[in-house]
Parts: structure tokens; sequence; C-alpha cells
């Protein structure tokens, strides 16, 4: 009994390994080859789009001056840009400080929710900023961020020179890495993010994911889907699996970066990812129940991947650390050897060599203080995960049991 | 049939061990219905094989003027009732050596004409006049009784309180009316043939105990008590060690290196004077359980094995299925080949698994004493001896048994079989030591007779003074120890041999092969966990690389960046 579950944990917890070393293996050569193909697509960047740059924002005085100062510098033909700031229902002073911006400069926009759209969240937001809008190509930035100047210009470079493309993902950045430790934990998991799950998945399977901010999307899909799903906590996620239901792919090109803002407080970061897991959670299993009806056979690995993550592999950990904890109290025979032992090492070194590239990656963050942080990351902010997945399933399991209604969270601003 | 014959007797004078002092020469002629030697034959030589190294076995059909010429005696066995050849009677006659005649058509031969022979069924009780001893069989035969002149008998039928002669002695020839040689009341007739042959047999008997089937799933505790307690009483013991455990249920398998706490008691045995011998290495083959199932015998088709657990076996085909002998044994070929394989891979992985434990195994002991004759050649390139029995019969499992005495059968191929005689402590039964002491007073009725008795360490201490208390009863008692005898093991690599007691292990597998193979897991599972090591392993490797790269790669990256 004891043994069948142990096997079954390892089984669980090494697929996700071993996937992961995949995909490490993918984005690395990602890295190696993503910008080979840029010079040619320069000379094809002739008949520009009209791009409408769209930031939800919703009680953000503390970030939305940063933010429109780079939106004011996006070198792209400024005839064929516009960027539409969408003041959701905020009752500070982000308003007033984005209509400075608008006042200044002609492309740049700021509209005021109505009544109907306001209040309801991003994807509301969001859907009506797209009827304000006029782009044939749709960007979108959270209040946040700041992309670099041609951020823009690649996003599109993406879409116009991969006619496949229904949206094209660019990388992101932490602004505030080093504010504190959390932020610095942070900075490291999204690197890791984005050049294993993100580049590894589109090296190997053309697959990636909307990430909720720094992406082009063309305006057709959009209009087809009927605008954002305004139930989804994980509207991105959402968007992602019904753009490839549609037979388009999405492209991860980390040529266009935007940096962006990470919670510096643990009780911000708490919420923020509680919001996400239970957004995934909902997803995977909306999509696990017409799992087989899903045309696109790529994505329903996807999903099945999200479905590890956040059951099986889940599962899997806290069998194993159950049964280990039980192990010290009672025999309940387990028959170890030591080459469980040894494959605990290996674990733990993988961690830290698929960090160790990805960090490598972004060229300077590969420093001595961060060779520190990733292994002590691994003991602490990656076990957190466990008590976050926990506690996002308890709300799930309360929400489905209660009948409570979804409350968007958003995300604290620090200045 | 005669290259057979050369074939053993050559094999035999190979062996170093088997120059001994002048042995007669001795011929086994039988007549015989079968083609192939008689299960009975192989006993009977067997027997012999105590007294001669130099034995002929040869079908009455076979025998030519020469076959008999340089011989010191003949044996005459008749299996069946036959018109002897004339040839046969006449060579008989002209080597006027002493004749042992046994079973059916003894009175065609001269020597035995006069004598008035009766079939008699339901034969149970006999009397032995060495002894004086009556003995009652739980099983009955038909025998042959004889009645004739100047006769001197050695046994005797007893019915209803009269004494009919059985075994018989007329000047220097023999006669034995017992026709089935694998019955109980043989060992009558072994008895007889210290007499026949003029040997003086030694006094006293010799006797072991065996602890057996020890696995990997064996509680350690039980067997340290019950190996202590028996070294404690000066019991040279004897460790049948299986070294992999595999559950029928499950068929997960369990190597004995993976029971540290066992592997101790064992090492700790030995060095008190406990001989290990390898039982094959998985007391099994299929699923069955280790223990339960036969390893080098597939009893489901009563044939042996041919093939891996994992694969169907071939049904094996008879002789008759084949236009000719040649065409049969060009089919046999191949499937004894793969059988030598299985096995001798099987024997290869016992001793050296023994051996990586740091225990020294010095002899073989059957799974079940079930193995094919081509089996036991396999066998004798490995071990100098055989523990238990002997299975008789080349295609049928159930055909087996031993020597009173300790022999050196022909299809053994040269190895030694220690007999075991006296069976082990059934706990199925009312009084266990009582049906052992019976098996045991039998056994006392033959000159030399080895006292072998095994027992299960799972019973625990009940019953273990008792046995030892019972064997040491009889006068002149000795127990067998096996390091004094000369034994050695031995694969391509590893050979272990004693002198003095001492072990001399020399062991030529490489250190890493060595390390390589302890660490090397069996099961499936393990295996993959091993597998799923190494790529974890060059994943990191790689990994390392790249970030190594990389950071090599910093400044021109930071000029490119700028560019």
């Amino acid at each position: 009994m004891a043994n069948g579950l142990f096997i079954f944990s390892l089984i669980m917890i090494w697929t996700m390994l071993l996937y992961h070393m995949f995909l490490m293996q993918g984005g690395f050569w990602h890295f190696m080859t993503y910008r080979n193909p840029i010079p040619e697509w320069s000379a094809r960047m002739q008949d520009l789009p009209k791009v409408s740059v769209l930031i939800p924002a919703h009680n953000e005085e503390v970030v939305v001056a940063a933010t429109l100062r780079a939106m004011a510098r996006i070198e792209y033909p400024k005839d064929k840009l516009e960027v539409i700031l969408i003041n959701d229902n905020s009752s500070d002073r982000t308003g007033e400080i984005a209509q400075r911006f608008a006042d200044e400069h002609a492309f740049i926009h700021v509209v005021k929710t109505t009544p109907e759209f306001a209040g309801k969240g991003k994807s509301s937001a969001l859907n009506f900023g797209l009827s304000k809008s006029t782009g044939d190509v749709l960007v979108v930035y959270d209040a946040d961020n700041t992309p670099e100047k041609d951020g823009v210009y690649h996003l599109v470079m993406g879409l116009l020179n991969d006619p496949k493309a229904g949206a094209v993902v660019g990388k992101f950045r932490v602004i505030n890495a080093y504010e504190t430790l959390l932020t610095r934990l942070i900075n490291i998991e999204t690197i890791c993010f984005q050049w294993m799950a993100q580049a590894g998945r589109w090296k190997w399977f053309n697959i990636a994911t909307i990430p909720g901010t720094n992406f082009a999307i063309r305006r057709s899909i959009i209009e087809e889907l009927g605008g954002w799903d305004e139930q989804a906590l994980a509207e991105d996620t959402e968007l992602t699996i019904r753009v490839y239901e549609l037979g388009w792919h999405i492209r991860f090109f980390p040529a266009a970066i935007t940096w962006e803002q990470e919670p510096q407080t643990l009780s911000v970061w708490w919420k923020q990812r509680t919001r996400w897991a239970r957004g995934n959670q909902y997803v995977v299993l909306k999509f696990m129940k017409q799992l087989f009806t899903l045309k696109r056979k790529k994505i329903i690995f996807d999903i099945f991947y999200f479905f590890f993550t956040y059951f099986l592999f889940f599962f899997g950990v806290i069998l194993s650390n159950s049964l280990f904890v039980i192990n010290l109290f009672v025999d309940i025979g387990l028959e170890v050897g030591n080459i469980t032992l040894v494959l605990w090492i290996l674990a733990f070194l993988l961690f830290v060599t698929e960090v160790f590239v990805t960090l490598s990656i972004e060229r300077s963050e590969f420093n001595t203080q961060n060779f520190f942080t990733v292994i002590f990351m691994y003991f602490t902010y990656s076990q957190l995960w466990i008590v976050l997945v926990i506690y996002s399933l308890y709300l799930e399991l309360k929400r489905v049991l209660f009948n409570q209604e979804v409350k968007w969270y958003k995300t604290d601003r620090f200045g | 049939m005669r290259y057979k014959i050369w074939f053993f007797s050559l094999l035999l004078l190979l062996l170093p061990s088997t120059v001994h002092a002048a042995t007669p020469t001795v011929a086994i002629v039988y007549s015989s219905t079968s083609i192939e030697i008689p299960p009975e034959v192989y006993k009977l030589e067997a027997l012999v094989s105590r007294f001669s190294n130099e034995i002929m076995m040869v079908r009455d059909i076979d025998v030519d003027t020469e076959t008999l010429a340089q011989v010191d005696s003949v044996l005459y066995y008749g299996l069946s009732t036959t018109s002897i050849p004339d040839i046969v009677r006449e060579e008989i006659e002209a080597a006027d050596v002493p004749v042992y005649a046994i079973g059916h058509n003894a009175t065609q031969l001269t020597m035995f004409a006069q004598l008035d022979m009766s079939r008699v069924a339901g034969a149970s009780q006999f009397y032995q006049s060495r002894t004086d001893e009556t003995v009652t069989f739980p099983l009955a035969d038909v025998i042959t009784t004889v009645e004739g002149d100047a006769l001197s008998v050695h046994a005797s039928l007893m019915r209803n309180g009269k004494a009919t002669a059985v075994i018989v002695q007329t000047g220097p020839h023999f006669y034995a009316g017992i026709d089935n040689l694998l019955s109980p009341s043989s060992i009558l007739l072994a008895d007889t043939l210290f007499d026949f042959f003029s040997v003086e047999a030694n006094d006293g008997h010799t006797g072991y105990l065996r602890l057996e089937d020890i696995n990997p799933s064996s509680d350690p505790a039980l067997v340290e008590a019950v190996g202590n307690r028996l070294l404690d009483r000066g019991v040279p013991i004897l460790l049948a060690v299986i070294p992999v455990y595999t559950d029928e249920e499950s068929g997960q398998r369990i190597q004995l290196s993976d029971r540290k706490e066992l592997v101790d008691v064992l090492r700790q045995l030995e060095a008190r004077g406990a001989s290990v011998l390898a039982h094959g290495y998985t007391h099994q083959y299929r699923s069955s359980e280790t223990g339960e199932g036969f390893e080098f015998w597939d009893v489901e088709n009563n044939q042996p094995v041919f093939v891996p657990s994992t694969e169907n076996p071939p049904q094996l085909l008879g002789r008759e299925a084949f236009p000719s002998e040649e065409a049969y044994l060009t089919y046999l070929e191949p499937l004894l080949e793969d059988e030598a394989n299985y096995i001798r891979t099987k024997l290869t992985r016992s001793i050296h698994e023994l051996v990586s434990l740091g225990l020294h195994p010095l002899g073989f002991e059957a799974p079940h004493y079930t193995m094919s004759h081509s089996g036991y050649a396999v066998t004798a390139e490995q071990f100098t001896n055989v523990f238990g029995q002997v299975q008789w019969s080349n295609t049928n499992w159930q055909v087996m048994g031993s020597t009173p005495y300790v022999s050196r059968p022909a299809l053994l191929n040269g190895m030694t079989l220690y007999p075991e005689t006296i069976g082990y402590v059934r706990t199925d039964i009312q009084r266990p030591i009582d049906e052992m002491r019976r098996a045991m007073n039998e056994m006392l009725l033959v000159r030399e007779s080895v006292l072998g008795a095994f027992y299960h360490p799972y019973i625990g201490m009940e019953y273990v003074d008792d046995v030892v208390d019972l064997m040491e009863s009889v006068p002149g008692f000795k127990w067998l120890d096996l390091r004094a005898q000369n034994e050695r093991v031995m694969t391509e690599d590893v050979s272990i041999r004693t002198n003095d007691a001492r072990f001399i292990l020399q062991d030529e597998r490489n250190f890493f092969m060595k390390q390589f193979h302890t660490f090397l897991p069996t099961s499936f599972f393990e295996r993959m966990l091993m597998g799923l090591a190494l790529i974890t392993f060059f994943a990191v490797m790689a990994f390392l690389t790249y970030t190594l790269y990389l950071r090599s790669q910093r400044k021109q990256r930071l000029f490119k960046e700028r560019d």
C-alpha cells in the first residue's frame, strides 16, 4: 500500500520534472535561435497595420504616470498608433494624471468605462476599450507596465511575419527586482517561466500562453470570439485556449520586452497568486470536462499540463511528503532504496541548474546574490506554492459548495 | 548407446578427484524396452558409484564380444521380462567374474539357473540378516522371492511370520529380487553391495542438517536463533540460500542485498562454521513464489526449462515425432543449448550475488531437487556437489530419489551427491520427529548411510533440539563438515575452495563491475529509477554546460546588444 502510493507520487512528480527538463532544452534552443529571422523580418515591415494599445486601469495613480511616459516613447508611426487608457471606475487620481498625457500627445486617449462595463474587472474593461478602439491589431499592457520603446514594433513584427499567429506574446521583466527579497524571488521565477514554459513550449509545440500583458492580438480574432470572457478569473488562459480553438497559434517572441512591477509584500503576492491559481484551476476543470471535444489536440496537451500542475503533481508532492513524514514516526514498510535519495538530490540540482540557465540568458541576472537566492528559493519560495494551491483549492471548493460569486482582486501597486 | 558409456567413463577419468586407489571396473547390463537409459539403471549406477569409478551401463542388445572383456564384476538388471540375448549370457559366463543379478530373467544365467523364483505382490515387511532387524516400509512392492540350495540369505520377505529369501548369495554371485530400485526396499540391496564388492564399510554414520529455503523474505531473527542454536550444539549446519525472492501475487522481487540484516546473520553464521549452499537463484520460474516454484524444471509441461519465464515454452517433442534419430538430435540441440544458457546464467548469478554479499557458497541444491540430465551437466561446470535428491528421470520430475550413502552418480557428471535421506520437520503432521525417526531407522540398515535432513527456519526453535538429539542418538554418528570435503564452486570469474576449513576466494570480476553489479537493481521499478537518475544527471550536466557557455559569452553579448 505505502509502496504503491510512493510509486504513484514518484511517477507524478517525475513526469513533471522530465517534462520541464524537456522544456528547458527547448527554451535554451529558442534563445539561441529566436533572433535569427529578425533582419529578414525587419525588411518586410512596410505596410504597417494600425495598432490600438489598451491599458485597463483601476485606481492606478501610483504607476500610471510612469506607464504613460513609456507609452509616449513608443517607436511606431504615430498616425498608425492609438494608446487607450481605460479608466475603470477609479476613485483616485488615475483619470486626472492620464488626462495630462492625453492633452500632450494626440495618440494617447483616456476613456472612462460606462456603468454597464464599470467595476466588473479586467475583461470587462478591455471589452469597453475594444469598443472605443479602431486598430487592426490590439496590444494589451497592464497599467504597471513600462514597455521598451521598440516593444510594440516587435509584437507587430511577429504578427506580420507569421500569418498563422493569432497573437504574439513578448517577454516581461521585473522592474522592481531588487526592491525586496520577495521581488528578487519573483524576478527569478518570471525569468524561469518565460524561458522554460513560454520559450520551451513555443519551440517544441508552437504553444505559448497569453500572460495578460505585453501581447498583440488580431482584432478580427477578438471580434470573432465576442471579446474577453467576463466570467473567467484567469481571462488570459481562457483567451489562449479559445485562440487555439480557432486554429491560430500564439507566438512567443522575446524581442518584445516590457517591464512590470511585482508585489513587494507577501500579502499582496498571496492575493494575486491565489487569483491566478483559482483562475487556472477553474479553466482546467472547465476544459477537462470538454477535453475531447476540443479541436486542437495541442491545446488538450497543454490543458493536461495544467491539470498535472495543479492536481496530479501537487497531489504527488503532498503524498510523497506525507509518506516521508509518517515514515519518520511509524514503520509503514516503505522499501525505498538509496536510489530515491539520489533522485532527490538530482531533483534539487535539476532545479538549480535550470534556473541558472534561464538567469544566464538574462545576462546580468546570473550574479552571486542570485546564485544563493536560487538555492534559498528551493526550500522556501518554491514550497510556498504547495500552501498556495491548497488554499486556492479550498477557496474554489467553498465557492462551488456555497455558490459564491467570483470577486476580482486587483493587484496593489507600489510607488 | 556406446558413445554415451564411453563419454561417461571418459568424463570420470578426466576428473582428478577420481584418481583414487584402483577400483573395480563394473559393467551394468540391463534388459529394458526403453531406448534411453531407464531411471532405475541410473539409480543402480549411482549406488555402485560408491564402489567403482569405472562403471559402464549397457543395454543387453548392445553387448558385444568386447564389452565385458575387462570388467571385474557384472551387474545384470532385468527391468522387463525378456530372453537375455545369447551373447550376453555367453559373455557373462566368459568373463568369469562375480555377477549380481537384479529383478527379472536371472534364471537364464547359469549361476542362477538352479534358483526357484516366484513373484510376490504386496511385500512391505523385510528381515535383514546382517543386522537381525525387521523393517516395514510404508509402501508395498511387487518383488521376487527365491528358493534354492546352499544359499546365504541377506534379506528376506516376512509374511505371516514366515521368511522367504529376497536377496541371496551363491558363491561370489548375488541375486536381489527387488525389481524396482526406486522403491524404498532398494536400501536392502544398497547395503549388500558392500558384501558383493567385498568392501569394508566405514563405521558409524555421518549426517547433516540444512536450514532450508533461506531467502530475502526470511525472518533474520528466526534464521539467527535457529542457526546459532545449532552451531552452539556443534552442528556444522548448511544454509540453503536463495538470493532473490519473488512474490507470487505482486511479482515483486526482493534481492538479498536489500536485506542487510539477514545478510549479516548469514555472514555471522558462516563465520561460526556454517556452510552456504546455492539453492538456485530465485527458486521459482514464471510467476510462482520463491520456495514454492521450481526453477530448473518446467513443471507445467513436465520438461526442462528452455526459455525465460516471460516466453511461451515450446512443447518438447518425443523421439517418436521424428523420422530419424539424427532429425531428433538436430531438433534437440538448440533447445538444450537454451536450457544450458538459462541454467548457467541463473547459477552464475546466484554464486556471484552470494559472493558479493560476502558469503562463500560451497555446494548446490536444486530447487525441489528437480533438474534435467543436461542441466546436471551444466551445473557440474560450476559445482562439485549436489545436496538432496537426484531426478533420475530425464522426462518426469517426479521420478527422483537419492542413494543412502554418499555417491557420485554418472548423471551428476562427477558431482558428489550428499543425499537427503530422513526428510524434514513437517509441521503438517502430528509428530514430525517420529516420522524422521522412522526414516532414520530405515537408513541405519545401510552401512555408511548418510542421515541427511533439513529444517525450515521459519518453524522456529521448537524442534531444533529434538532433531539434533535424534540424529546424535545414533552410535558413531558424525556431522558432515562440508568445508573439509575439498569442494569448490567456480564460475568464469569466481572460484571458492576451502583449505583447512578456511575459504580461498578468487574473484576476478573487476572492482568496477563488482560495484556496478551490487548497485545495479534487478527489479523493473528500480531499473526505471536508475534510468531516470541517469537522464536527470545528463540533463543537469547539459544545463550546467549551457550556463557556463552563456557566462563565457557575456561580454560578446553585451556588445551585440549595444549594436
